[in-house]
Formats: C-alpha cells, structure tokens, sequence
C-alpha cells in the first residue's frame, strides 16, 4: 500500500533491494509485478498504479530485460478512471498533497509502529536513540550538525590558507624592494654618477613603505637631470648627420639632368618626320566622315524609286484605269475621295437586298402555322363523333342501377325475418335439451345423498359399538355395576375393536356433507335451464308461428331454408345498387368532355385564317425591296462593286506614301552633295581621292602625338631641373656622410641608456608599491577569515552539547517525545483502567542531561519504573498506546488532515485472553471515531471478533488472497 | 404458560481479571431450581451465552450442564447466539439436539412451533446479525444496518412460519430508547447505525431482548432486556434480576414478575482521598471478602505511595485504582501539556539556541544556523510548509 502511494515500501524495506522483493518469486519468468491501489481522498475516488523497478525474461527471445519504473495517478470522474499524472515523482508528489502525509509521516502515522515502539521500550540508550531518530525523523538534525562540523572545519582551513598568502604577499614586497635597490645601483654605474646610500630599517618592505618611498624619489630627481643634458648632447649631433647628407644628394641628381639633355638633341630629325604625317592625317579625318554620309544618301534614293513603281502597279490591279492614274499627292487625294463615295451607295443597296430575303422568310412561316391550325380542327371533329357514341351508352347502365337500388329494401327486411324465426327455434330446442339433462343430474346426485346417509348411520352404530366394547374391556368389571348407567348388564368385552380407521365417522361426516352440497348445486342448475328454457318459449311465441310442435326437427330446417333463400337475393340487388352512384359520376364526365372538343374546334378555324393573312402582307414588302434596287443598278451585284472601291481607295493610300518618300530622299541626297564640295575645297585637298589617300587609322594618330609630346616634356623637365639645383649649390665632390651618421648613433644610444636606467628604476618601484597594496589586502583577508571559523567553532560547540546541555537533536527528540509521550499516556491511562501513564526522563540525579527515554509510572504504587518491568499484555498495550499518540501528534501538527485508516501489523500472539480483550476494545474504540482499523494477526480470536478480512493462503505456487470471510 | 427470561451469561467473563465462572455455576444453579419451584415452561437465553467465540473448556461445560438441568426440571429452552459468541459455534447437531431446545446461530431466518400445555407457541429466534455478514438479508437501497438485517430476518421467516395464537420474538440487538453500561461491547460498525427500533417487532406477544447489561422495558412491558445476571462493570450498580413473564393461550393477559438474581459480587465505586478511605467508617461493609468488587477514585492532588497495597489490605477484592483530582500527565506541572503545532526546523534551532545559550543567536550566529537546516533538510524532505524563507 505505501509503495503504491509513494514508491517506497515502508521502514527497513524501503532499499533498492526492497523494491525488488515486490515482485514474487512464484511469478512467471516474463511477468511484470504491478500494484494498483484504490482510495478516497477529498471526497474522490482516486487510483495509483507502479511498476516497481525489476528484472524480468524478455517475453520474445531469450535474456532478460529490466522494466524501469512507472507510476500513474488516475481520478474516477463518475463514469471511468482519468489518468491525472503519470511519471514517479508528479505522482508522489500529488499524492502528498492528497492524503497530506509524507511517506515518513504515512509510515509513523497510518502502518502503526507499534512493533517499533517495542523495540524502543526494550532497547538499550543507544539503539533507542536510533529508533527513535528514525521514527521522528530527525535525521535531519543529525545532518545538520554533520554540516556544522564539516563547515567548521572548513572554515578553519580557509583561515590557514588566508594566512599563509599573506605570509607570501609580504615576502614578495621584500623581494621587490631588493630589485629597486638593486636598479638604483646599476643606474649609478651606467650614469657614472654615485648612488644614494640605503640605511635598512628593521621594518619589512610593507610597514616601512613610507621611508622607502622617500628614497626612491630623491634618487629620481638626481637621474633627471643627467638624463636631460645627454639627450641636448644626442639631438646636435643629428643635426649635422642630416646637413651633411642633403648635400650628397644635390650632387647626384645634377649629374643626371645633363645626360638626359645630351640624349635628345641626338633624334632632333626624326621627331620633325613624324608631325608632318601627324597633320596631314588630322586635316583628312573630318572630310572622309563627309564623304561616307554621301554614299549612303544615294542609296536611300534608289529605294524610294523602286517603291513608287510598286504602288502604281498594286493601284492598276486594284482597278483604277492607267489614264487616271495620279502622278501627284494632291492628284491622289481627288481621286480617294471619290471612289469612297461610290463604295456607300453599293453598301446601300445590298442591306436592301437582305431585306427581302427576311420578309420572304416570315411569309413562309405564316403559311405554316396555318396549315397545323386546319389539321387540328379536323381532328376535333373526329372526337366529338367517339364521344357522343360512348355518352349514350353509359346512360343506359345507370338506368338499370337505380332500379336494383329501388327493390332493395324490400329484400333485406325478408331476410331479417327469415333470421329472427332460425335463431328462436334453434334457442328453444338447446332449451329443452339441457333441462331434460339437469334433471337427470339431480336425481343420481340425490341417490348419492340417500346412500351418504345410510353411511353415516352404520358408522355412528359402529362407534357405539367400539366405545361399548373399550368401555367392558376397560371400565367394566364383570360382576361389578357399570359406573355410568348402574347396569349390570354388560355387552360382551369388544375382543378387539373393529378394525377400523379412527376418523371413520368423521370420514363419513365428510361425505354426506359433500354429497348434500353436490344435490344442492344440482338442484341449482335444474332451476336455472328450467328458466332459460322459458325465456326461449317466450321469444318462440312473438314469432306467430303457433304452438311449439312436439319435434322439433323439420321446423327448424324449414326456418334453415327460408332464411338462406332470402339470403341469395339480397346479394346481387345489393352490388347493383353501389354501382348508381359510380356511373351517374361518369356520365357527367363525358359530357363535359365533349363540349371541351367543341370548344376547341371553334379556336382553330380562327387560328388558321389569321396566320394566311400575315403571310400575304410579309410577301408584298419583299417584293418592294427588289424591285427599287433593281432600277438602280440592274443586275450588277452591289457586293462586289463595293468591293473593288475600297481596294481602289486602299491602293490610293499607298500610292500617297510613295510619292512622299521619294521626294524626300531626293532632297537630302542634293543638299549633302553639296556640303561634301566644299569641305573637301576648304581642307585643301584635289579631290575625293587625295583626301582617302591622306586619311590614317585614329590610333596611329593618337600614338604619334604622344610620343612628341613626351619627348618635349623631358626635355623641358631636365632643363629646368638643372637650373633650380645650381641655384641651392652643387659641390665639387661628394660631402663623407659615414661619419657623421657614427657621431650621431653614439650620442643617441648614450642619452637612451640613461632613459632605460630611469624607466627601470621606475618599474620595479611601480612592483614594489603593488606587492606593498596586495600584502595589505591579504592581511584584511586573512582577518575576516578567521573570525568566521571562530564563529563556526562556537556555534559547533554549542549545538554539540556537552556535561551541561544537551545536544541539539537531543532537544529535537526529547521534545517530540515529550509531545508524543503526553498524547499517549491519554491512552494508556484509558486502557489499563487508570493504572499506568508515561513518564520522560531527559536528567538524572545530577540534573545532567541523559539520553532521553520514557518509563512508567504505575498508579497502584505509586513508582516509576522502567517499562522493561511490564508484562508481555502491558507492554503491547503501551507500545500501541505510543503508535497512536504519535499519530495523534502528527494529526494535531498537520492541522486539518485527518486519518481515517489505520494498520496494526501483529503483536497480538503474545497477549493472554484477558490482554488480547483489551487490545481489541481499544481497537473497536478506534473504530468508534469512524475510522477503519486494519489488522494483520494470524491468532484465531482475533480473527473471531473481525468481521471483514482477507485471508492469504499459501499454496504451492505461492501465496494467494482469498477476500470476504462468511 | 410461564416464560423465564434471561440473557447475557457471558460464561467465561472475567472481572478486571478475577474470574466469574463459580458466581456464573450459581447463576445457572438458581435458573434450574426456579424452573422446577416455579413450573417454567420456556426458559429464553436472548444472547451472549458465552463471552468469547471461542470460550474455554470449562464454560462450555457450564453450559451443557444448565442445559441438561433444565430440560431434566421440565422445561423447553430458546437461546440465541449475541454479539460476542456470534455464529454458529453455539448451536448442536440436531441429532444431539434434545426435543424442545432450540438454540440458533446461523443466520438463515427460520421460526419454529413449540407445543405447550395450553397451546402453541411461535418463536422467532433471531440470533446477533452483523450487518455486513448478513448483508444477504438486507433489502431495498443503500448500506445494511442492524435495523435492516433484523426486518429482513423476519419477512423471510415469516414466508415459511407456522401458525399458533401467540408469539415471541428472542433478539440480541440495540433497541433505540434504551441505556448501555460500561461492559457492553460496542456494536458500533462504520457507517452503520446500531440502533433497532422497536416497531420492528409489532406483532409479536413478547420480545425478550438481549445485549444490555442494565434490566429495562423498552417502551412497554411486551419489550423488555432482562440485564445480565451478574454486574460485569462498576456502572452496573442496580439490582440484577430475571423476568418471569406469564402469557395466556392467545397472547393475552400478560403479566411479569422480576425475580432477584444474587450470584453475583456486587460492583461498587469508592471516592476519597486515600486516608479516607482507608480509615472512614463508612466504606466498612465492603470489606467483606468475596461479595463486593471495589474501585477507588483517589481525589489526592499528588501521587501517594503504594495506594493499592495499602487499599488492598483493607478490601480484599480491590480490582481498580484511579486518580480524579489530577492531570494524567503533568509530571508535576499543572495543566495538560498541549502539544503545539509543528515548528519548522528554523524555528526550533532557534529556541533550541535560547535555551542553551540564554540569548537570542547574532545575526551571524543565525545565518549559519539557517545555512546548517538548510543542509539538513534537503528541498524534498521538508514539506512547504516548512521551507524556511
């Protein structure tokens, strides 16, 4: 049940291994073990299901597999479960929220420990206080103080560590000293000056950081000042190093200047070749463009020319006659205009035409309709001639209808009577029948009677007998008077009585009884057919057919015959008579049938001469339309002379294009002949020839111009050149520049060594203050540390306990047990009648602190004494009264969650009858609050007194639950 | 005829311990010697014969004997089986079974016919229905009850019962309107209702209950508990008797005589302080050995040294000790101790702290504290409500 709400089995169990035991060993190898619980919970049912952890054989295959384990939550809603939460901890923890006990609370509080608490009674200090940790679950504390410890100790460690660095820090700010003392005393000897003396004060580097810094500065400003005057000394030596070098160059660069020169007056000749092409070539580029344009306009002529022949020909077969053929555009717009008009008037009369050919149309269509109007008029006349046929023969029918409908009545009242006088003779011969056979019941029934009677009287004889007989055979003594009448005169002693059955008389009682009441009912019955057969006689004589006759056969088949006559000619009178109505219906129908045709005969003649009249007038207009164009244009069709009219005018817009381009072409070919003369005059050429001979490629003449005009930069270039380095001075020879540039190196490096000395001296000073400021944090450091692992040590101490106080989960327990010992001392008080209560100790004598532990104080005598000293029953009593003041405690801590179910795991074997009784009341009294008690025993009056149970049984397959005990 | 009506022998019951079986042989004894003296013609034995279901050899014996006593006097017997001998353990094969005895266990509903000199007489002998057990009885809606169970006995009894004028019904039940002493068993079931209501046996001529230790009519004199012979608890101070009931042919004319049983030792509760009742004068006649069981109620307001030995001198038959004038457990403090609601573990440490130290922890002190729980008591262990911070 606990691993089922919680995943865990209670108490020692609870191990991997416990898990595990949860699956039987009786299983099939391939089963997997389940647990599934049902419980209510606010009012809900609520369900779990796990799978614990296991191993089991694979189910296909061979090997095995492990099934990892699985909860889920379910909540029944009314009509099915719902899975709520599924996974091992969602479901353990909305269990708790649930029931609103952990699993350590569920198995102190709801699995009675009351075999622990045994234990607890009986064990010694030191086991006791584990129980009892368990059992309260202070482990917590335990661990704490484990924490506290390892915390102090850890603290004391940092502490050791904080002081060491410290250590550390100052020794480096010792050993920087040293370096800057050291640079102080290289810098003296590069510098060649003399080093300040250092008086060691016994301070370390840190606490005489003061004097050493004053040290440090004075010697700075002597090396200030060296340092300046060597760098003057560095920066004049550069100076001459440079002059010297400028002039080298100066020297040089003439010296090239003229060689350049020499080289260009050496290909004067050459150059003045090559401007001559370079300008004649220039002067031809701009004609030739000209010339080239030329060419082109010529050939744009003698298009248009070819297309201008072409428009003539297309306008010739168009239709026009080669005399009217226009040879302006002017002409050609005349002559459009009008061939255009022309072609509407043909338009005209051909929509005339089509006209008639629709009027002609409708008349058709006209003469129809007429023809379909006539055809129906006859073929009306054809149904009026059927229907009047069929009208006559109809009225015939219903005349004989109505006359069979006349005679009936008649017929159905015969049949009536023929009826009434079959039934009463029928009624009066049953009649007469049955009273003739309840009078013959009644005589045999009073025969009965008369022997019945004789019966009883030979019975009654027959008793007298035998009471006479008993009477001399017991009462009478022979010679002694009989008691009752004084005779002396006895019957003969009965030998034996008769054999006969004791209820003989009774018996024949009985029978008389029944047989008179047989004679009264039969009596009964006689009476009854006699009036029936008198009710029949009555309705006999109102049929007037005289006196009922002694034999009754021939009457009634004579009624028999009449009444069956009558029958047959009521039949067919009766089906004539429903046809009336049916054909009076159909006549009028017919009738109206036939006037309809009448009717509709009429219609038609009107229709047909209408439909001859709108043919006529649709013919007349037609022939209007016709003759009109006719005069006109005779027969020519209008189609096809509108037709060629617009191909004319077509071909006239083509024409009109033509010309106009060809004057155009013509133009722009003169006008450029005419600038092409004069360009080729102007730029001094001949001819059209000369001027293609002079022409050269543009790249040619682009080449060419660069190359002159380069050579006469380079010309000017140098000269110029020349000039300007005369003017700043050109020496004879070149200046010794190797010399000057060694001066100058060597100034320089010296005034840079005294620099580096500075900087050296300033950067191990700059280590020195640093290592100064860290050794200083490390000491605040070190400082903080320790008063936190004395901290820790005082606290540790405290909470270890000692001769004085009590260790902290010491307190923790005493004071649950205290809790726990008062709630239970209620119940034991209660169960052993006012006799024993518990009672904590927590000091001896000394009022030194002891391991906790609770004794009884029993009120017969007035001691307390150690509970070891109870009796086996007493013990149980008290460890059951501990299980449930701890459940008490617990409730009352939780607040609001209540217990209803509570487990009692044995005990019971060691109790004697007396004890057992009151373990059991108190049980039932628990029961009494509501709440369910579950016991586990295997003793029989435990049993006994239980009504529900499951009862395992062992088998040799394992263990099975058989529920319910009845 | 002549019914005697009695119940509750509880053959085997011991007293706080003492046993009772010879003051339950006399009992028996005074049955027998009425039955003779007074020409009882039915001796009813309304439940709880034994006390135990498996009652020990020696009741047992006490029983058979009465039996056979009885029926030897003359007379016929109707027991039934209570809720401590429930079952049907009581009942004897009817081979053995001697003509006019009847004793029922079981829980199949049957009435029986019993001859008399002055006619017939239907018994319904119903024996203790546990409502779960006999739960096939219960008809209509919901849960079984005692209630429910009875009336189920008796319609289905009735179906197949017999015919005579007069009638009785035997029951060991609860019936609403009635008082309990200390040492009935409580029949209380969960969910269930012990109570019988009375109506349920309309009808019947005579309804001799069983189950309540103190003599009491329920109603009316027809309805009656007739009490357990011998007082089983100190609340069982009144006189114990027996109820001799005549009926006449028809159920008419009943009348009932209640008949003194004195087998018993007499129950009875002392109070005083312990000098009081050891010296005071008053308390003398209950120092006769083997007629009174005694319990003392010490009012004294602190414990007294050896009170039962001292007490037992002067009353030999002393069973019970108890204090009235103290708390149970106030290990000389006065007032119960109440225990309080749980304190987190933050809030103990505390006050653990004060009372060690006798002052309230630094705030340095008390941050390490809260970091050692913290420790201690890992998330999943400490309930919400306990989580500090």
């Amino acid at each position: 049940m606990v691993f089922a709400l919680y995943g865990r089995v209670p108490g020692a169990r609870g191990s991997e291994k416990g898990d595990a035991r949860l699956r039987s060993d009786f299983a099939e190898p391939s089963a997997t073990a389940r647990v599934c619980l049902e419980f209510e919970a606010q009012g809900v049912n609520w369900r779990t299901i796990r799978k614990p952890k296991q191993r089991r054989e694979a189910k296909k295959g061979s090997g095995h597999t492990t099934v990892q384990a699985t909860a889920t939550l379910e909540r029944h809603d009314g009509t099915g479960w719902q899975v709520v939460e599924s996974g091992l901890k969602p479901v353990t923890a909305r269990v708790v929220d649930l029931v609103g006990l952990d699993h350590e609370q569920f198995s102190q509080v709801v699995l009675l420990p009351q075999g622990e608490f045994q234990e607890v009674l009986r064990a010694d200090p030191q086991q006791r206080e584990k129980l009892m940790r368990r059992l309260f679950a202070t482990e917590g504390y335990e661990r704490a103080i484990r924490f506290l410890k390892d915390e102090a100790k850890r603290r004391r460690d940092t502490s050791k560590v904080a002081v060491a660095k410290w250590d550390e820090a100052v020794s480096t700010a010792d050993r920087t000293w040293s370096a800057v003392l050291d640079g102080i005393r290289t810098t003296a000897t590069t510098a060649g000056i003399e080093a300040p003396g250092w008086d060691d004060d016994d301070l370390d580097a840190v606490e005489g950081a003061a004097g050493r810094k004053r040290h440090v500065k004075a010697w700075s400003a002597v090396l200030g000042d060296v340092g300046k005057a060597a760098e003057a000394e560095a920066s004049l030596a550069e100076k001459r190093h440079r002059e010297a070098e400028a002039a080298g160059g100066r020297f040089t660069a003439a010296a090239t200047h003229r060689g350049t020169l020499a080289d260009l007056e050496g290909t004067r000749t050459e150059a003045d070749e090559q401007a001559k092409v370079l300008d004649l070539g220039r002067k031809a580029a701009t004609v030739v463009k000209e010339l080239d344009r030329l060419d082109e306009l010529v050939g744009l002529v003698v298009d248009a020319e070819t297309a201008h022949a072409a428009a003539i020909a297309d306008l010739l077969d168009a239709g026009l006659p080669e005399g009217e053929v226009p040879s302006t555009v002017a002409k050609a717009n005349t002559a459009s205009t009008r061939w255009s008009e022309a072609g509407v008037r043909f338009e005209g009369f051909e929509q005339a035409l089509a006209d008639a050919v629709k009027h002609e149309a409708t008349e058709a269509e006209h003469l129809e309709a007429a023809d379909s109007a006539k055809q129906a008029v006859a073929d009306a006349g054809a149904a009026i001639t059927e229907g009047e046929g069929r009208l006559l023969a109809l009225e015939q029918e219903l005349k004989v209808a109505l006359e069979a409908q006349a005679e009936l009545p008649a017929a159905t009242e015969a049949l009536g009577e023929a009826g009434a006088a079959k039934t009463a003779v029928d009624e009066l011969d049953k009649a007469h029948k049955a009273v003739r056979r309840a009078e013959r019941n009644l005589r045999s029934a009073e025969r009965d009677r008369t022997g019945a009677e004789a019966s009883l009287d030979d019975e009654r004889h027959n008793e007298t007998l035998d009471l006479a007989g008993r009477l001399a055979r017991d009462s009478l003594v022979g010679g002694e008077p009989c008691p009752v009448c004084g005779s002396e005169d006895h019957p003969a002693p009965a030998a034996s009585p008769k054999r006969r059955k004791a209820t003989a008389l009774e018996d024949a009682e009985a029978v008389l009884r029944a047989v008179v009441e047989a004679e009264g009912d039969a009596k009964g019955v006689l009476r009854g057919e006699r009036n029936a057969l008198k009710k029949a006689e009555k309705a006999f004589g109102r049929l007037e057919m005289g006196e009922p006759p002694g034999d009754f056969a021939p009457l009634v088949k004579k009624v028999a015959a009449q009444h069956k006559e009558a029958e047959s000619r009521v039949g067919p009178l009766g089906k004539l008579a429903d046809l009336a109505a049916g054909l009076g219906k159909q006549v009028e129908t017919v009738r109206k049938d036939v006037q309809a045709v009448r009717d509709e005969l009429a219609d038609k003649e009107g229709e047909a001469t209408r439909q001859d009249g709108l043919a006529g007038t649709a013919a007349k207009e037609a022939k209007g339309l016709r003759s009109r164009v006719a005069k006109a244009i005779g027969d020519d069709d209008p189609a096809a002379r509108r037709e060629e009219a617009a191909a004319v005018v077509e071909a006239l817009g083509g024409l009109f294009k033509a010309l106009d381009g060809l004057n155009a072409a013509t133009g722009s070919r003169d006008t450029q002949q005419r600038t092409t003369d004069r360009l080729v005059a102007s730029a001094g050429f001949k001819g059209h020839d000369e001027v293609r001979a002079a022409a050269r490629p543009e790249g040619e003449l682009d080449e060419l111009k660069e190359g002159l005009d380069a050579r006469q930069k380079a010309e000017q270039e140098a000269s110029a050149g020349l000039l300007e380095l005369e003017k700043q001075g050109v020496p004879e020879e070149a200046p010794d520049v190797a010399s000057t540039a060694t001066a100058a190196s060597t100034a320089t490096e010296q005034a840079g060594n005294l620099h580096d000395a500075a900087q050296l001296v300033g950067e191990r000073n700059h280590a020195y203050e640093d290592a100064v400021k860290n050794a200083r944090k490390r000491a605040d450091e070190a400082a903080e540390v320790s008063a936190a692992a004395d901290l820790a040590d005082s606290v540790d101490a405290v909470c270890r306990g000692g001769k004085r106080s009590r260790s902290l989960e010491s307190w923790v327990l005493a004071r649950h047990l205290r809790d726990v010992a008062a709630e239970a001392s209620q119940r034991l008080h209660g169960m052993t009648a006012g006799r024993f209560v518990f009672t904590v100790v927590d000091r001896d004598d000394k009022d030194e602190p002891v391991p906790v532990r609770l004794d009884v104080t029993d009120h017969h005598n007035g001691e307390t004494r150690s509970v070891r000293s109870l009796s086996g029953g007493e013990t149980f009593l008290a460890s059951l009264s501990l299980a449930l003041g701890l459940a008490d405690t617990v409730q009352h801590r939780q607040g609001g969650v209540r217990i209803d179910s509570l487990f009692v795991d044995e005990g019971f074997g060691a109790l004697d009858a007396a004890s057992l009784d009151q373990a059991m009341d108190t049980l039932s009294d628990l029961q009494e609050g509501g709440r369910t008690v579950g016991v586990i025993s295997h003793i029989d009056e435990v049993k006994q007194r239980i009504a529900t149970g499951l009862e395992v049984v062992k088998t040799k397959r394992g263990s099975r639950i058989v529920p319910g005990r009845e | 005829m002549r019914i005697l009506h009695t119940s509750d022998w509880h053959l085997g019951r011991s007293f706080k311990g003492v046993p009772l079986l010879d003051e339950q042989r006399r009992f028996t004894d005074q049955v027998v010697e009425m039955v003779s003296s007074e020409g009882i013609d039915l001796v009813v034995v309304a439940g709880d014969v034994f006390d135990r279901a498996l009652p020990p050899a020696e009741a047992v014996e006490v029983w058979y004997d009465a039996l056979e006593r009885m029926v030897g006097a003359g007379a016929q017997v109707v027991a039934i089986s209570g809720n401590h001998d429930q079952g049907e353990r009581i009942e004897v094969p009817p081979r053995l079974l001697k003509p006019g005895v009847v004793i029922r266990g079981s829980r199949t509903p049957s009435s029986v016919v019993l001859d008399f000199a002055d006619g017939p007489l239907l018994v319904a002998p119903i024996p203790f229905l546990d409502p779960f057990m006999a739960r096939s009885l219960h008809q209509g809606e919901g849960v079984a009850t005692h209630q429910s169970v009875v009336e189920g006995w008796l319609s289905v009894a009735k179906e197949s019962s017999g015919q005579a004028p007069r009638s009785l019904a035997v029951s060991h039940a609860f019936a609403r309107g009635g008082s309990a002493s200390d040492s009935e068993r409580s029949l209380f079931q969960v969910g269930g209702a012990e109570l019988v209501d009375a109506g349920v046996y309309k009808g019947f001529s005579y309804v001799a209950l069983g189950h309540l230790h103190s003599p009491q009519v329920v109603g009316e004199d027809r309805v009656a508990y007739c009490g357990s012979p011998i007082p089983y608890s100190f609340s069982e101070t009144a006189a114990k008797s027996m109820r001799l009931v005549e009926m006449g042919p028809d159920g008419s004319d009943l009348s009932v005589r209640l008949v003194p049983v004195d087998a018993g030792r007499k129950a009875v509760t002392l109070r005083g302080t312990l000098e009081e009742l050891l010296t005071g004068a008053e308390h003398d006649p209950y120092r006769k050995k083997d007629r009174f069981f005694v319990r003392a109620e010490l009012t004294d307001p602190t414990l007294q040294r050896d009170p039962m030995g001292k007490l037992r001198k002067r009353f030999p038959d002393i069973v019970e000790l108890e204090y009235v004038g103290r708390a149970i457990h106030d290990e000389g403090k006065p007032g119960r101790r109440q225990a309080e609601p749980e304190l987190n573990p933050l809030t103990l440490i505390t006050r653990y702290w004060e009372e060690s130290v006798g002052m309230a922890p630094t705030d340095e002190e008390a941050a390490l504290l809260e970091s050692q729980i913290s420790a201690g008591f890992s998330a999943s262990e400490v309930p919400a409500r306990w989580r500090c911070g």
